[in-house]
């Protein structure tokens, strides 16, 4: 008998209930993402980045700005020396090819494309366990894709 | 006699012509709809061998830049293939089959749709022999510069583009004609049933969308003949809105033969016509405003990454309703007959795309997406799709198209059919371990396209190339009967004197 | 009721739930303290240049000198764009096996062979200046310009 109702409930309203789940579903993961990333919580993603709208105003105390060219194949500099905690402003700027800037970081990844033409914005708070993070293009660019990365030692 | 009777030729030319075509070009629906999936599987063998190649060059970590033409040359062939050939022809060729055997409609406009056919192909092999290494979607400005075409050199490097386009203008054109033909034959009244509703609405989205990957060419072509200035940015919007819809061409028709053949194999009726019809429309609509997601990473403005965070997730939710109407009708089912090896298809076609589809939901998350854009992730989540709805899903529809066609001259032998069986198992199984082995190295930040990388991804990239060729085993196990078939019936045809079905 | 229709709809509702786990888990694995919030993204905000920068910004750069070339350029290719008031953190690197004689405006630096030299010049004011680096077998001018109004630092490496 309940297993009657339940196919007969089933055939009458199970698509449009499964598609109203998904639609609350759609809006508590579209609003939360877009939430840290305006909000500037993301560390994968702040509001407007890679457009400079996502720097943060005015520069927390202390910022060390770095400004590297990506090229066929390498980054200039392609060293970062920064305290523990120090706050990190990246201008990325390619002279030929789109490249890639992919960073891991302990409190997430940071991943943008440097178009050629255009400057990209990457803006983290360096780890607070000193070591070396190396990043890595990860926008293909030539036969010299696999070797461009470059390091972030926190010290 | 008069002097034009002395210089007459023994043939006239117009005759010999068409006896030639009347030869060899298809003259049914069902013949042309086969010549589109039957060379889609050549394609996809050529493109396949060339992924099991640049897989064992992956076996080593420590490659240098001088592997990296071979390398590169044999992904970008595999990336060419599949997305500007493969796809549509096998588009193309499930929308005739689905027109002609579901509602009788007919091309009439045979010579042309050959003629365009092989063109089609004579484009592809332009491109191809460039060598391009520009990695397989031609970003600029890497696609426009000499130093990464292997033979093309200087300005003839844009032969690559104008063989792209002459290939993509043939495709637009047959899927055009197909769509008006069949619109123009059909004799049925009420409405289209449901296979050829989705397989014609998506061939017909192919002449939507495709203009913009041919405009994107022509500027290419532009660029380097006539020194054009291509942006970036705005060259990379352009092809994606092809990019984007592109690979939903064969899945969605997919959607068609499974809507309309599982019910059959589960011997039931579709849980909900109602809801497959109406679906269309979100699928439709939705698929052609995501394609800036695949440029989440690049600098856009904000409002333009918020729109395709949620309009991504909303397709999703579409495509959600439509795996529970398939999954509800099996489950609400006595059996399913999975004897037939269509039914087996079929239903690996459907538990593929759920497999291949929910991981991809942290893909247009705007905050997350940093963390697998370009990685292994991706690559894993569009190859499961590849794996399963397109391929095994195009099978199940290609078995049902030779059958019809071959299956009385050239029957399936018991071998035969355990043949493909196992060769349905064995690439599914085979192929589920690759796509979660590189999603799982993906997440943890192996990047796609590197030929030399951190020697911790070592095993993930062991277990992809092992599990890879068992798949290419499986798809030999599938495709050996299949190409028998055809083999069987082009002897009777041409050399036995058998008049063709 | 099939076995294989159970799977198929396990499998949906299933993986939408971890699914829905796992992304939750990585938006707040990600999430890092807040600093100061900004207008709604449909406002001026984007796209804006810095602006409002405060002094004590400092312009890191650096050149690499090695094989006759700088920062892999030949005469003149190097081109760094500084803000109006910034400070430049020069670091040049020499890796040739003489020294190197860095001259910019009225200062003159030696930076030995095979090693680096911070040159540090705050409190720029606008204008074009030439930043001339010789040694044995070498000369080479870079240029610095320091413009009111510029978005950041860049550097233009040409050719």
């Amino acid at each position: 008998m309940m297993g009657m109702g339940a196919a007969s409930w089933i055939k009458k309203h199970g698509e449009l209930t499964w598609f109203l789940v998904l639609l609350v579903l759609v809006g508590i993961f579209a609003t939360w993402s877009l939430e840290e990333v305006v909000s500037g919580t993301s560390t994968n993603y702040r509001f407007g980045l890679p457009l400079a709208s996502g720097v943060p105003r005015p520069l927390p105390n202390g910022t060390l700005v770095v400004n590297i060219t990506a090229y066929q194949w390498g980054y200039t500099p392609d060293v970062i020396v920064a305290k523990p905690g120090q706050p990190v402003l990246v201008v990325l700027h390619s002279r030929d090819v789109v490249h890639g800037f992919l960073l891991k970081l302990p409190s997430g990844t940071v991943n943008v494309d440097i178009v050629p033409g255009t400057l990209s914005y990457v803006f983290f708070y360096a780890p607070n366990t000193p070591g070396n993070y190396t990043w890595r293009c990860s926008e293909y660019c030539g036969i010299g894709h696999s070797f461009m990365n470059g390091t972030v030692e926190v010290i | 006699m008069s002097i034009k009777d002395s210089i007459r030729l023994p043939w006239s030319p117009a005759i010999k012509l068409q006896q030639l075509t009347g030869k060899y070009f298809s003259q049914t629906t069902l013949g042309t709809s086969i010549l589109f999936t039957a060379a889609g599987l050549v394609w996809l063998a050529v493109m396949g061998l060339a992924a099991l190649f640049f897989r064992l060059i992956l076996l080593n970590p420590y490659n240098t830049e001088a592997i990296a033409p071979i390398y590169y040359s044999l992904l970008t062939l595999h990336g060419y293939v599949a997305m500007y050939i493969l796809v549509p022809f096998l588009t193309i060729g499930i929308g005739m089959y689905a027109m002609y055997k579901e509602e009788g409609m007919e091309l009439t406009h045979f010579d042309l749709v050959n003629v365009l056919f092989w063109l089609a192909n004579l484009g592809m092999v332009i491109a191809l022999a460039g060598g391009p290494m520009t990695s397989w979607y031609i970003t600029p400005p890497l696609g426009l510069l000499q130093t990464t075409f292997n033979f093309y050199s200087g300005p003839a490097i844009a032969l690559t583009y104008i063989g792209l386009f002459i290939t993509e203008a043939c495709i637009t054109a047959v899927a055009g004609i197909t769509v008006f033909d069949g619109i123009r034959t059909r004799r049925n009244k009420g409405k289209l049933s449901i296979f050829p509703t989705y397989a014609l609405t998506f061939t017909a989205m192919i002449v939507f969308t495709t203009p913009f990957l041919m405009a994107t060419l022509m500027w290419y072509t532009l660029g380097i003949l006539a020194h054009v200035y291509v942006n970036p940015t705005v060259a990379f919007l352009l092809f994606w809105m092809w990019g984007h819809p592109v690979v939903y061409f064969v899945p969605f028709a997919v959607f068609g033969a499974l809507y309309a053949y599982i019910p059959k194999f589960a011997g039931r009726k579709l849980f909900s016509e109602k809801w497959a019809r109406w679906n269309l429309f979100l699928l439709f609509v939705f698929t052609m405003l995501v394609w800036a997601h695949h440029m989440l990473v690049w600098p856009l403005p904000v409002w333009i990454r918020g729109f395709v965070n949620a309009s991504t997730l909303l397709l999703a939710a579409g495509s959600g309703v439509t795996v529970l109407n398939l999954g509800l009708t099996i489950f609400l089912a006595k059996r399913y007959d999975f004897s037939d090896i269509r039914g087996l298809a079929y239903f690996l076609a459907l538990l593929g795309f759920i497999i291949a589809g929910i991981p991809a939901l942290i893909l247009p998350e705007n905050a997350l997406n940093p963390i697998v854009h370009n990685t292994y992730y991706v690559v894993g989540h569009f190859h499961l799709m590849i794996w399963t709805i397109i391929i095994l899903g195009s099978m199940g529809i290609i078995i049902d198209q030779f059958l019809n066609a071959f299956g009385r001259i050239a029957p399936l032998s018991n071998l035969s059919l355990k043949s493909i069986r196992a060769g349905l198992l064995l690439w599914f199984g085979s192929f589920l371990v690759v796509g979660f082995a590189m999603m799982a190295a993906g997440y943890q930040g192996l990047i796609r396209r590197e030929i030399a990388y951190p020697v911790e991804f070592l095993p993930y990239m062991q277990t992809m190339t092992i599990f890879a060729w068992l798949g290419g085993i499986g798809f030999v196990l599938m495709a050996v009967p299949a190409f028998s078939m055809v083999t069987r019936w082009l002897v009777m045809k041409y050399y036995s004197g058998e008049v063709e079905q | 009721m099939t076995k294989a229709g159970l799977a198929v709809l396990l499998i949906i509702f299933l993986g939408t739930a971890v699914m829905a786990a796992f992304i939750s888990y990585n938006l707040i694995a990600t999430s890092s303290p807040p600093f100061r919030a900004y207008p709604s993204p449909f406002s001026k905000y984007v796209g804006q240049p810095l602006g409002e920068v405060q002094v004590n910004q400092t312009a890191l750069a650096s050149l690499v000198v090695s094989q006759g070339k700088v920062n892999g350029t030949t005469n003149n290719g190097v081109i760094l764009y500084i803000p109006f008031n910034w400070t430049l953190n020069l670091t040049v690197y020499n890796k040739e096996s003489f020294n190197l004689t860095v001259i910019m405006g009225d200062a003159s630096y030696t930076v030995p062979t095979n090693s680096s030299m911070l040159i540090s010049i705050p409190h720029l004011s606008e204008g074009n200046y030439t930043l001339l680096i010789s040694g044995e077998d070498l000369t080479y001018q870079a240029n610095v310009s320091v413009i009111k109004d510029l978005l950041s630092p860049y550097v233009y490496i040409g050719e």
